[in-house]
């Protein structure tokens, strides 16, 4: 009796490893495949901002003007 | 019991009475009972009468059967091993230079590129409907027939014509042509199956050699409604479709004997390559920022595959400071650029970098693979070239470095996985973030490269030169603060370190120093200038037009008023040997070993001298080829207090925060012991600044700058070039100079008059203190009116000084502090403030402020 009482708990303590990493292993695919689209707007994202911050620079603003620059240029408004 | 009453056993039944088995097993158990062994046979007898080793012997024959199986498989059959352990190409680390302060001069950035296979793209998807979304998605910068024709690129007339490989078009016999003529127009090769039409948009084409051509319209055929009417509504099973009934008319009787499914798949990627053979194709180099999230979505939503259609994110330089303006020459040009090379420059460029022989055929088979990557790489991937990029990118090499910085690239690892006849799913691994891009700090002050640059293209534009170059050095450490060259011949390379010309009286500051050194002269000796009248062992000396006046002058004098034959007088008190050994120790007939690129030695003819002609002429510059690094290095080192130092450009490399300080150089052989000593040059420093006051410097003279100067007027000799004539022909037949070309070009002139190498030295600091800067023009043959060093090269001169000082900003006058530090300002410019909000307000209050002034309204001081 305490045999197969045993062998039935191995049996199914077997069955639940087995279907517990099948559930884990389907849940982190469903996670690797998110973080794989995250990942990919992310880079996308990475990309639209270091162009974005390189046409700001190349703007080239210039010299901070003087003081006497800035009052020339109020003056003639 | 007895033998005759031992228990039946099982081989004494016929096979398969099971029942009566398990009744002489139960009545065995219930009936005989007598010992263990006899029970546990009676238990283990087999219902079917086969032993347990025979079912055992079976089984292990058949997990054997396919072990072999496997083994056979894994060891012996050819195939690959699935790679689903993906990896992101690694985009390198960039760097970023920067000048003194900090402020970007050039640094690598992210831009996304759209990129399509049309093979793989047109099996799976519609032209029309793709062109559409895309063209929105990319912001109407192209229309959706524009995107058509960047995306069907094999498409000449509207048509693609279906290509055997490379041998060209492929080409039906008359068979194949009906075999294809019965399929188009009956729509199917099924002839049980019902015809649903013609198939539109491929057409036979006969060609001269009377064979058949098929020329196909993807926009027809791979239409929504071409596929619909033949009953397909997927476009993947529709190209399949086209692509296996038009593989077995062209196989015709030999189509029968395909039966795998690898033969069929092989069939199908074969034709489909014929009808679109373009595998790779750039749709747009640079996706609009704005624009990159909404192409993004279309492919997600149309399920647009990696390897039919993808974003990809690549890196390029940009250089802030350089101005966008196509046309313009870039504003820091000491910059330099990346490029790729030719194949051959790229082959070159391995086998040195590999340290191989020129004969590849004592190379390895490893040294060949190595030189074909390294080819392969120079071929395609744009890497420094010259100027500070290239010096950076080697100085970052050091080893000094190489513990301390890091230098990882991003790296992205994921699970490719595909389920057969599934699209791929990538499933994230991993992720490790780049390293921060290390910054290379140079010396370079933008706002004064910038007034530099301004500086000499006004010289350009007012004098007509060929070329023009200035370089603005901090005295002290050797610096340098700005650096540029503008050419009318597009000469190429870092002119600052490869032109070389006669640099005139400015040598006679080195004459000067050397002799002073050699204490065959003193600053105040008395020595006849001869009223231009001077024979020196039989040579005749000229002078200038401003020296020809003089008659007894003092040594100091001499110099200050550029005196042709002081000089010679003096410099010939010397012996070769020794003039020889300071200009060696100045850096003269050596390359300097900047890292910009290319560099000249110059000339410096080795000895012995002959003392009328060589050494005489050397005393006043000439008989002597520089580079303009080479004599800012020789010139700075008088002003600096005679110890040599190498012009620095790159003077610290910072990441994460953390800045290393790249040290002066000062392990150099002509370091060891300075060449000219404390006193000599405190007492040329006093005749250049003399020269400043009343000799050929003074009409660039400032009172509010503790100054000296020295100019430089090099006429050509007769047996030289007219460097115009000359640079003009190389630009034009890119011979670089050959002996044959030299010979043709001998005697001809772009101008009137004599050809003149035309400079200015010229150092100072403010009178209260602070840095000292030596700034040097050289204007190679000026064809305006004006031909000496003050007049050509003196303006820029003193506008470079003057900015690096800070008596301009900008090139505009900056009102100085008082003695209490502050600036007596307006009140309009007091209330200019940062704030473009009060703009308005601000306004109105000058204008208030204007008409007190005007009613004579008095108002507190600010």
């Amino acid at each position: 009796m305490t045999r197969l009482v045993l062998c039935a708990g191995l049996s199914g303590l077997t069955l639940l490893v087995g279907l517990m990493t099948a559930i884990v292993q389907s849940h982190n695919r469903e996670l690797g495949m998110q973080l794989n689209d995250v990942r990919e707007e992310t880079m996308l994202i990475e990309a639209v901002n270091a162009a974005s911050k390189a046409n700001i620079i190349a703007l080239d603003h210039g010299p901070i003007p003087t003081d006497a620059q800035r009052a020339d240029k109020k003056l003639t408004r | 019991m007895t033998p005759s009453e031992k228990p039946p056993q099982a081989n004494d039944r016929p096979v398969g009475d099971t029942r009566a088995s398990a009744q002489v097993g139960t009545g065995a158990s219930t009936q005989v009972g007598t010992g263990a062994s006899t029970q546990v046979d009676e238990r283990f007898k087999s219902a079917s009468g086969l032993r347990p080793a025979s079912a055992f012997v079976l089984i292990g024959f058949v997990l054997a059967l396919v072990a072999a199986r496997a083994a056979i498989i894994s060891l012996h059959e050819e195939g690959e091993q699935p790679h689903n352990l993906q990896h992101l190409p690694i985009l390198p680390v960039g760097f970023v230079v920067t000048d003194s302060s900090g402020v970007p001069m050039a640094g690598s950035v992210d831009y996304l590129e759209l990129d399509m296979s049309p093979n793989a793209m047109w099996q799976a998807h519609t032209p029309d409907a793709m062109a559409q979304k895309l063209s929105v998605a990319l912001g109407g910068q192209y229309s959706p027939q524009e995107m058509l024709e960047r995306m069907l690129p094999d498409v000449r007339n509207g048509r693609i014509t279906a290509r055997n490989g490379s041998a060209g078009p492929l080409l039906l016999d008359d068979a194949q042509k009906s075999r294809v003529d019965a399929w188009l127009a009956r729509g199917t090769l099924d002839t049980k199956k019902e015809s649903r039409g013609p198939i539109h948009g491929i057409a036979l084409v006969r060609v001269p050699s009377g064979r058949w051509q098929i020329q196909w319209e993807p926009q027809v055929l791979l239409s929504e409604a071409e596929r619909a009417s033949h009953g397909y509504a997927k476009p993947l099973d529709w190209s399949r479709r086209i692509a296996d009934d038009l593989g077995a008319c062209l196989l015709g009787d030999a189509a029968a004997q395909i039966d795998t499914d690898e033969e069929r798949a092989t069939l199908r990627t074969h034709t489909w390559f014929a009808l679109m053979p373009t595998q790779f194709r750039c749709i747009d180099k640079e996706v609009p920022v704005a624009c990159a999230q909404a192409v993004h979505d279309v492919l997600k939503e149309e399920r647009v595959q990696p390897h039919q259609m993808e974003i990809v994110r690549h890196q390029k330089r940009v250089y802030p400071v350089k101005g966008t303006q196509r046309g313009v020459a870039p504003a820091v040009s000491v910059l330099g650029r990346w490029a790729t090379l030719e194949p051959d420059a790229a082959r070159r460029k391995a086998m040195r970098e590999l340290n191989l022989p020129a004969d590849d055929s004592l190379w390895s088979s490893d040294e060949v693979d190595s030189v074909q990557k390294r080819t392969q790489l120079c071929i395609f991937q744009p890497s420094p070239m010259n100027g500070l990029e290239l010096l950076s990118k080697n100085v970052l090499e050091m080893p000094e470095w190489q513990d301390w910085l890091r230098v990882r690239g991003e790296e992205y690892t994921f699970l490719a996985n595909q389920v057969p006849r599934q699209p791929r799913h990538n499933y994230f691994q991993e992720l490790i973030p780049g390293d921060e891009p290390p910054h290379v700090v140079t010396t370079i002050e933008i706002g004064l490269q910038r007034q530099l640059r301004s500086a000499i293209q006004k010289t350009m534009a007012v004098n007509d030169p060929a070329l023009v170059m200035a370089i603005a050095i901090d005295v002290a450490t050797g610096d340098v603060l700005a650096v540029d060259s503008v050419d009318k011949y597009e000469m190429g390379g870092f002119l600052p370190a490869v032109h070389t010309y006669t640099p005139g009286s400015t040598m006679k500051v080195v004459t000067m120093a050397s002799a002073l050194e050699e204490g065959v002269v003193t600053p105040d000796e008395k020595i006849d200038a001869h009223h231009n009248t001077f024979v020196f062992e039989g040579r005749r000396i000229h002078e200038a037009e401003g020296a020809k006046d003089k008659d007894v002058v003092t040594a100091a004098e001499g110099l200050a008023f550029s005196i042709n034959a002081v000089l010679v007088q003096i410099g010939t008190r010397m012996t070769d040997v020794a003039m020889h050994q300071h200009l060696v120790d100045l850096g003269y007939g050596r390359a300097p070993r900047i890292g910009l690129g290319g560099e000249s030695m110059g000339t410096l003819h080795p000895l012995p001298w002959t003392r009328t002609w060589t050494q005489a002429s050397i005393c006043y510059g000439h008989e002597i080829l520089v580079t303009m690094w080479q004599h800012a290095t020789a010139l700075a080192t008088i002003v600096r207090g005679g110890h040599f130092r190498p012009l620095r450009i790159v003077k610290a490399v910072e990441q994460y925060g953390v800045t290393k300080e790249i040290p002066l150089v000062e392990g150099l052989q002509n370091q060891q012991h300075d060449t000219y000593s404390a006193k000599t040059c405190q007492e040329v420093r006093e005749m250049m600044m003399l020269g400043a006051r009343i000799g050929t410097g003074r009409k660039v003279w400032r009172d509010d700058i503790v100054m000296g100067t020295k100019t430089g007027t090099a006429e050509r000799t007769g047996s030289e070039l007219c460097l115009h004539v000359e640079l003009a022909h190389v630009h034009e037949h890119d011979c670089h100079g050959a002996a044959a070309c030299r010979a043709l070009l001998k005697g001809k002139k772009a101008h009137n008059g004599s050809c003149y190498t035309s400079s200015m030295c010229i150092f100072g600091h403010r009178p209260e203190g602070g840095r000292e800067v030596m700034v040097y023009v050289v204007v190679d043959e000026p064809r305006g009116k004006l031909h000496f060093g003050s007049e050509v090269a003196g303006p820029a001169a003193i506008a470079i000084l003057r900015e690096a000082l800070g008596f301009t900003s900008d090139g505009e006058e900056v009102e100085q502090a008082g003695p209490d530090g502050f600036h007596a300002v307006s009140e309009a410019a007091a209330d200019a403030g940062d704030q473009p909000w009060s703009e308005a307000v601000h306004a109105a209050e000058a204008v208030h402020a204007a008409d007190r002034r005007q009613t004579g309204a008095k108002h507190a001081p600010r």
